[in-house]
């Protein structure tokens, strides 16, 4: 910490300010309390009276709720306040006074700190003041007001935001502070409201900020992300002008566009296209206008500075709260719903390449969708009597769903009308067509569709290209299972913890078929011969429990009277592993008991009387499984 | 002579001061009324509550517990803001206690001791000989002596507030001692007066046996000192800091008039064991938020009173301009609003009952929002709720119970509970209205405190106040609505009652058929009458339940309904009249003229039972058919069924035609009907009204039919409408009738009725030298109506 200073220098923070309504001398109307003033007009003696209408020549004839309400007369009550002593005065401020004396002394220690750390510190009170403006560090209390209230909270933001407003690529570290337990509850609202970058923003518990090490930790994070975080308000800013620009040369060109231009766009192209003009025009608009952005120079120069920013330094947020990426992606990859509706009209249901059509079961819809994979063009043109869809369904998006995976055909994600963020897992063997005409029917029909989305082409395109590629793909005879010779022993595991060998020569010759499951991942079976089966049956019937511990014991009789584990072994359906694994009850209730039957090892070599890991102790038996070399 | 029990002092005590707040608005007016520089002190002194002072006392003789526990629960019941002095002597008395009898009188004696309230003043303070001739005469008149003479000079200002010398029993009420150390400026010492009201208690002693004598006490503590300090002991109620509280907020706030410049209010300084009780004062920024207001007054002029209110509609919910109306009523319009044709209220109440000002600001509580200055929408609406009620104020102080929360004095719970649309409750309204000693001599308090004495001028000033509020302020805010948000008028307030006026004549002619025993046929006959009436009646309301979606005809068959209601009433009143003469004739042996009355009630009733007869074809289909038929015809038709009724009130009609052909035109006959009773009816009120006030006036009403163009004037010579609501009594719910005559839909749906035609009904422009107002109706129907 002690180069805090330094950091401060090198950042450019050298002028502080704290905002506080404890700095204002004079108390506002709100801040006295009723009951005070009918009091103090009650107790108004001629002679006050007098004395009161020299110094506010109004009194006389303003009516005592003006005069509670009326700062200016609040201010010469104020400046003379000693004079109207036997009227209840002090009283009447008394509070007011209490609390300002209190909060300062609190804020002094403050301005104290900031100024030992090199800063030039002034303190401000609730009135707009030019000192803010060019202020590098601003601490501001939440409530700028004795009442606490929401008005008090919107007159801190308000202060705030005329400084930011002003500074936009260049905004001052803002700290937000208050003794208010509100604190946490209002800080993301005061930092939306007040337009604040989170990395330029803070909030802290006064009494917090008064504890050692805290403000200088605080300044310290914020200085030394300051020079980044600048970059990244000088984007936002650079964007929100170049946005304007690029939008007032589009307006140009697009002004330029008069109605006889646009008669002839219909009648050589859109009559034809079959495509509605407003649909059009706002295509075109979309990519004009895209061009304009990227023509900016200033947005260009500061997106160009974001590079510069060290990103794989940044600890944590200090906030949460963060746009959503989910919405962003929604919104890059479909088009507003709003402009679905350009499309219809006219008895025409406008389908068109990446629209997303969801089933309805009468008012609710169901998780079907149909992406239209037709050409736009073949669609306008009349004559189509076959759309081509690919089915889907919408799965709800959790964080184990998203997904980079290229294998699969999928939608990252997708938010509903009604807000619900959804991705679409695409059936792509399922692709089929629809008659154009079937299909515009059920837009309207209770169990018919529903248009939900639009994709925009680029992704719509994506899709419709691995499904071309899959349907242009020429099938093959799939390969047959694998089948492997295998050696298979058992061994016996002794309360000790130590394995035995045991002699059932028919397991010796077995077969292990190496197939492929409904994941494609590939399946072992363990195949005995019947010889075998009855071989290792009858010695699990003989093993004698009292040689192993109490659980395993457990295991060996529920093992002994379960007939569908001994079935498993005689069909082939006992699934040897890779390299480790455990054969365990099916039956649920046996489950439940936590046994294990039997651990199956793949080949590893068992030393009779060697100890077992401790967690394989549980179980009776291991089965050896042994590929034979002389089959490699 | 009569000789007075000690006791009655107690029970007129007990009579006259009613409550707590009544006692204290008594004691503060004392000192106001002493001219007092520093207004009125209370002071609560109070070291422990009466409640647990009772609770220990009992525990003490049930010997629930050991001396030392009870002493230690005394200590703690001890009220924690009592000064340190009392709690210091109180906790001294209690620790020299050393038996259950000695701690119970020595609570007891501590309790008297160190509870106490102190109302005090700077005023003028009394010698020791006004001590002995006023403030121990009960009744003194001195005061009385003074107002009287200020009415005679007809000077401005009341000289006192009190003027029944009751205010001393005042003190008895809040406790059983008080003690009185006053003086004058020009007094040396204080004098003293000490007063143990339970003497009064002793069953068997006279009044005039029991001593109370004043006496001279310690010097004053500074020379020109005056004033008066009550100090009030033994006290009989359980005070505590959050009652004290409340008088502050709750009622001291509302003892003088909180409308008036908080800072010029009479100050009344209210203390608890030392501390500062605030007497609240009320936010003017709530007034400036109500919804709807009228302000308005009552003056005196060379013509007579004239009422003069504006109606303010600031924010009615739906989006509307801001709407400032001013109406004026002067001694006709009065006559006809409050005094009106049965006599209740002689016009010479209103003449005499003198200026008076009232202001009433309506919230419909639940749009009631934040108002910056105040708060949020829940302060704003407890404020509201704390200063609801219209109050009334005697120069600037208020006149006990009005406004108080169970106290409906304008009736306007009663009346809201059976409307609908605009619902004006006591609660929605923030109100006063002031009067003032000297201009409202005849308006005085009931000696209890408990509101104005009944009289006629009282029942005027109420009667006045309700038709501003429930008719007129009403009025404007449905016809407001009704303007701005092209409403349809609900009728449901139009509720008639059919079956009452024929219980009415059932009775009645029960009793005829009793002294007359010969007229059953007669009886008969009218009860058939009735039946029809009542059938038609019902079918009427079948109608509107059925069409209700039609507003139109919904309103055509509310009008019906009303017209029926006036026939039946005029039927029933018409059989009771007869009775009444048949009972005069009784025991005399006058056949000849018995049979004549029931002739004459046989034909009364005939020609009443025209008059719904021609509204047959519009209740029984409740569809507008349009026929031809003579409008000549029909105009005399509709007359001959009043012909009796002229009769009886003197009225002359002529009608002029054109002659010898008929005009027939092809209209809905019954809806013509409607617009022609509704003119009738209310020309015979207003005449009515201008006859019982001028002994020479003979009535008259003219009828002119016209065909080029197709036009009815029709004129009266009544009470005429003035010039300034010449569009307003076309409006519904706008009635100038007296209370119980009050519906205002007649000639709003008589211009329906016009209007239905293609037609207009106007109130002509030109005024009648005579009255100065209007008075003539004209209905013009379109070219295309007449069939030539």
């Amino acid at each position: 910490m002690t180069d805090l200073p330094q950091l401060l220098q090198d950042r450019h923070i050298h002028k502080a300010v704290i905002i506080d309504d404890v700095f204002d001398e004079i108390p506002r109307p709100d801040e006295l309390d009723d009951d005070n003033w009918s009091v103090f007009f009650d107790d108004l003696g001629d002679d006050e009276q007098t004395a009161l209408s020299k110094l506010f020549p109004e009194y006389e004839k303003t009516h005592a709720t003006d005069l509670q309400n009326s700062q200016p007369f609040i201010t010469v009550l104020w400046k003379n306040k000693t004079i109207f002593e036997n009227a209840g005065s002090e009283q009447l401020f008394g509070e007011y006074a209490q609390t300002n004396s209190t909060g300062r002394s609190a804020l002094d220690t403050l301005v104290n700190r900031l100024e030992a750390l090199g800063l030039e510190c002034s303190t401000l009170g609730r009135d707009f003041d030019e000192t803010a403006k060019d202020a590098d560090l601003i601490f501001v209390d939440l409530f700028l007001g004795h009442q606490q209230s929401e008005d008090d909270v919107q007159r801190a933001i308000e202060r705030i935001r005329t400084v930011v407003d002003g500074r936009k690529n260049a905004p001052p570290l803002v700290v937000l502070m208050s003794q208010s337990t509100r604190l946490r509850e209002k800080r993301n609202q005061f930092r939306d409201e007040a337009q604040l970058y989170g990395s330029l923003f803070r909030v802290a518990n006064k009494s917090e900020l008064a504890k050692s090490g805290v403000l200088e930790r605080i300044l310290s994070r914020l200085a030394t992300n300051y020079e980044d975080a600048t970059r990244v308000a000088t984007f936002v800013d650079a964007w929100d002008k170049g946005l304007d620009n690029a939008r007032l040369r589009f307006i140009q060109t697009l002004r330029r566009l008069d109605l006889p231009d646009l008669a002839q766009l219909h009648t050589l192209l859109l009559e034809f296209e079959g495509q509605q003009l407003g649909d059009y025009l706002l295509d075109v608009s979309d990519r004009v206008l895209q061009h304009e952005i990227e023509s900016d120079q200033g947005t260009i120069e500061a997106a160009r500075s974001l590079n510069e920013i060290q990103l794989d330094q940044y600890p944590a947020p200090h906030l949460a709260g963060s746009p959503d990426f989910q919405a962003l992606v929604h919104r890059m990859v479909f088009q507003h719903s709003e402009r679905l509706k350009l499309s219809e009209g006219n008895d025409n249901p406008g389908f068109t390449f990446g629209d997303v059509l969801r089933e309805k079961k009468g008012e609710n819809p169901t998780a079907r969708v149909f992406l239209i994979v037709t050409p736009s063009c073949d669609l306008a043109r009349e004559g189509i009597a076959e759309v081509l869809v690919l089915p889907g369904t919408l799965k709800s998006l959790s964080a184990s769903d998203w997904s980079y995976r290229a294998s699969d055909l999928r939608t990252p994600s997708f938010t509903a009308e009604d807000g619900t963020t959804y991705w679409i897992k695409w059936a792509l063997k399922q692709r089929h067509t629809v008659s154009y005409e079937d299909l515009r029917k059920q837009l309207d029909q209770p169990d018919g569709v529903s248009r939900i989305g639009r994709m925009r082409e680029i992704y719509a395109a994506e899709i419709q290209q691995i499904m071309l590629a899959d349907m242009g793909r020429i099938g093959q005879v799939s390969n047959p299972p694998a089948s492997f010779r295998v050696t298979v022993s058992v061994l016996l595991i002794s309360q000790d913890g130590t394995q035995h060998t045991t002699n059932l020569p028919a397991l010796s010759e077995a077969i292990c078929f190496v197939g492929r499951d409904t994941d494609a991942k590939r399946v072992d079976h363990l195949v005995l011969s019947e010889e075998a089966c009855d071989e290792f049956r009858e010695f699990v019937e003989q093993i004698d429990p009292s040689t192993m511990n109490k659980i395993a014991r457990q295991s060996l009789a529920a093992m002994k009277t379960d007939l569908a584990f001994f079935d498993g072994f005689e069909r082939g359906l006992i699934i040897v592993p890779q390299k480790d694994g455990s054969l365990v009850p099916e039956k649920r209730e046996v489950q439940a008991q936590n046994l294990t039957y039997m651990y199956i090892v793949r080949n590893e070599w068992n030393v009779d009387g060697a100890l077992i890991p401790n967690n394989q102790r549980n179980a009776p038996l291991i089965m050896s499984v042994r590929d034979s070399e002389t089959d490699g | 002579m009569f000789k007075i029990c000690a006791r009655t002092v107690l029970e007129l005590g007990a009579e006259l001061i009613s409550s707590d707040v009544i006692a204290f608005y008594e004691l503060i007016k004392n000192a106001f009324d002493a001219d007092s520089k520093n207004g009125a002190e209370i002071r609560f002194e109070i070291t422990i509550r009466r409640n647990d002072y009772l609770r220990i006392q009992q525990r003490i003789q049930s010997q629930s517990a050991d001396i030392d526990r009870l002493k230690s629960d005394i200590d703690g019941a001890l009220e924690k803001s009592a000064s340190d002095v009392s709690l210091g002597r109180f906790r001294e008395i209690i620790d020299k206690a050393e038996s259950y009898e000695t701690l119970a009188s020595a609570l007891e004696h501590a309790f008297t001791e160190e509870n106490r309230i102190i109302v005090s003043d700077s005023g003028d303070g009394m010698s020791l000989s006004d001590l002995v001739n006023n403030y121990l005469v009960i009744g003194t008149a001195s005061r009385k002596r003074a107002i009287d003479a200020a009415l005679l000079s007809s000077g401005k200002k009341t000289p006192f507030l009190g003027e029944k010398g009751i205010g001393r029993l005042s003190a008895m009420r809040l406790g059983e001692r008080l003690r009185v150390e006053t003086a004058k400026a020009d007094d040396s010492d204080i004098n003293l007066l000490e007063i143990d009201w339970s003497e009064f208690n002793n069953i068997d002693a006279m009044l005039d046996e029991i001593s109370v004598e004043p006496s001279t006490g310690d010097k004053k503590p500074s020379k020109d000192w005056s004033g008066t300090t009550l100090t009030i002991s033994s006290l009989t109620a359980d005070w505590t800091y959050k009652r004290v509280r409340f008088l502050g907020e709750d009622e001291f706030s509302r003892l003088t008039d909180p409308f008036r410049d908080s800072k010029k209010r009479p100050r009344i300084a209210l203390y608890w064991n030392g501390e500062r009780v605030p007497v609240l004062s009320m936010d003017r920024n709530l007034l400036a938020h109500a919804h709807a207001k009228v302000i308005g007054k009552l003056t005196t002029s060379e013509n007579g009173p004239i009422l003069e209110c504006t109606f303010e509609a600031r924010d009615l919910g739906f989006e509307h301009p801001h709407e400032i109306e001013k109406r004026s009523f002067s001694l006709p319009d009065l006559q006809g609003a409050i005094s009106g044709t049965s006599g209740n209220i002689p016009m010479s109440a209103i003449e005499e009952l003198g200026p008076f000002e009232f202001e009433a600001h309506w919230y419909n509580r639940q749009r009631l929002k934040r108002i910056d200055s105040i708060g949020d929408q829940k302060t704003v609406r407890d404020l509201q709720k704390r200063w609801s009620g219209i109050l009334l104020f005697r120069d600037g102080f208020r006149v006990l119970p009005y406004g108080e929360d169970d106290d409906d004095w304008l009736a306007l719970d009663r009346r809201a509970l059976g409307s609908t649309g605009y619902l004006l409750n006591k609660a929605q309204f923030v109100g006063r209205v002031s009067i003032s000693r000297i201009e409202n001599p005849l308006l005085v308090d009931q000696t209890n405190r408990e509101g104005l004495r009944v009289c006629l001028e009282q029942q005027a000033f109420v009667n006045i106040l309700q038709f501003v509020i429930q008719s007129q302020l009403r009025e404007f805010l449905v016809d407001f609505k009704r303007t701005h948000q092209s409403q349809p008028i609900d009728i449901a307030d139009a509720k008639t009652d059919v079956a009452r006026l024929e219980a009415r004549a059932k009775t009645a002619l029960r009793q005829i058929k009793r002294v007359a025993p010969d007229s059953a046929d007669t009886i008969e006959e009218l009860q058939h009458t009735f039946f029809e009436i009542r059938e038609f009646f019902d079918q009427a309301q079948q109608r509107i339940t059925e069409i209700e979606l039609e507003n139109r005809q919904m309103l055509q068959m509310a009008g019906v309904g009303l017209l029926v209601e006036v026939v039946a009433h005029e039927l029933a009143r018409s059989t009771e009249n007869a009775l009444a003469s048949l009972e005069a004739l009784k025991d005399k042996d006058v056949p000849e003229q018995i049979a004549g009355l029931l002739e004459s009630l046989r034909s009364e009733m005939k020609s009443v039972g025209k008059r719904i007869r021609v509204l047959d074809p519009l209740s029984v289909s409740g569809r507008q058919r349009k026929e031809s038929f003579d409008l000549k015809l029909l105009v005399e038709d509709v007359l001959s069924g009043h012909e009796l009724q002229f009769k009886r009130h003197g009225i002359t009609v002529n009608v002029s035609a054109p002659p010898d052909k008929p005009v027939r035109i092809k209209a809905v006959k019954g809806m013509i009907v409607q617009i022609l009773e509704n003119l009738v009816s209310n020309s015979v009120y207003w005449m009515d009204l201008r006859r019982e006030h001028e002994i020479d006036f003979k009535p008259a009403v003219s009828i002119v039919i016209g065909t080029n163009p197709l036009v009815v004037t029709y004129e009266d010579n009544g009470r005429g409408v003035a010039t300034e609501n010449r569009e307003k009594v076309f409006r519904a719910f706008y009635s100038l009738k007296e209370k119980t005559k009050r519906r205002g839909l007649g000639l709003y749906i008589a211009r329906d009725c016009a209007e239905f035609h293609g037609g207009t009904l106007t109130l002509d422009e030109t005024t009648s030298t005579d009255t100065g107002r209007l008075h003539r109706f004209v209905l013009e129907l379109p070219d295309e109506v007449l069939i030539s």
